[in-house]
């Protein structure tokens, strides 16, 4: 058995106890040693990693303070989140109506130019 | 090991703080704030615990814990009252603290906090822990599960509500990179 077999059903089998072929290299190898004591103290820390923090008598209100729930929060919520999508829509909407109006001047000039028209098809020699 | 029954045992069917949750959990599908107040008073030591499972500093495991609590309220309607309630807040906690890690990717602290003071001690246990380090988080994850959590496979894909292939592609590919880890410069 070499150095990378052992290594691999050390780490794979995770048992404290190996075989005697295991044993018996770890023995004679001092790499695969270190590597067996290693992975026990690398198992030993992630089985007591634990943070240990403890919730306070508050959290619970925390959390619900917290609830996008109630109409005053979604009104908030729905102001926060839809004001630049308003404004924006203003926005356009207001390029968009001043574009499309026509400017004074220009309908004074339609209304002339109809004058126009209306008074040559109106006028006697325009019937004849 | 505490850990790990205390999150399996669910509260028996038929039994009075059994039906007592899922009255709060009917009333918190209503929208009852105050119920649910109480299912986080009820539930929020086991989510610290999970969390701190993943996290150190007590700031990170609040957040996560809030998170949990806060998708378990947005979520409710999806919940079927087939498991245990419990069983549903475990998958809840477990998948915020995995998104959290895989956001993180690198981690920013050492597994131990005592690590950084004492890192010029040249221990075998510190340089384990400057190994872990290098981890990536989601392999952490699996791993604290296997080792801390001591959850088979098959528990590990119940819990999280994954496939057991892809906990076993997950683990066998974390347990590689330890090993590799583990075996640097020997
Ligand atoms: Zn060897």
């Amino acid at each position: 058995m070499n150095c990378a077999q052992v290594r691999k059903l050390l780490a794979e089998e995770g048992s404290d106890v190996p075989g005697v072929e295991i044993r018996d290299h770890l023995d004679e190898c001092p790499g695969c040693a270190r590597f067996a004591e290693r992975l026990k103290l690398a198992a030993e820390i992630l089985r007591n990693h634990q943070s240990g923090t403890e919730p306070d008598a508050g959290f619970a209100t925390r959390v619900v303070a917290a609830l996008p729930t109630s109409s005053a929060d979604l009104l908030g919520w729905a102001a926060m989140r839809l004001l630049p999508a308003t404004l924006a829509l203003a926005l356009v909407l207001t390029v968009w109506a001043l574009a499309a109006t026509p400017s004074p001047t220009s309908l004074v000039e339609q209304a002339l130019g109809d004058d126009l028209w209306s008074w040559i098809l109106d006028s006697p020699g325009g019937e004849s | 090991m505490e850990l790990a029954l205390s999150i399996t045992m669910g509260l028996e069917s038929g039994t009075e703080p059994a039906r007592e949750e899922a009255a709060l959990v009917a009333a918190c599908r209503r929208g009852d704030e105050d119920a649910f107040a109480r299912l986080v008073r009820r539930h929020e030591k086991r989510v610290f615990r999970l969390a701190g499972r993943f996290f150190r500093q007590p700031e990170e495991v609040e957040e996560v814990a809030q998170q949990t609590f806060l998708t378990i309220w947005q979520k409710l309607d999806t919940y079927r009252a087939k498991a245990p309630f419990e069983h549903w807040l475990t998958r809840v906690c477990l998948n915020c603290c995995y998104e959290r890690l895989r956001k993180q990717k690198v981690r920013s602290e050492p597994l131990d906090e005592d690590y950084a003071a004492a890192s010029s001690e040249p221990t075998a246990r510190l340089e384990v822990e400057r190994l872990l380090e290098v981890l990536p988080a989601t392999d952490r994850f699996i791993l604290l599960l296997l080792h801390g959590e001591e959850w088979s496979v098959a528990e590990i894909a119940e819990r999280l509500g994954w496939s057991r292939a892809n906990v076993k592609v997950r683990a066998h590919r974390a347990r590689k990179k330890l090993r590799q880890l583990l075996a640097e410069e020997l």
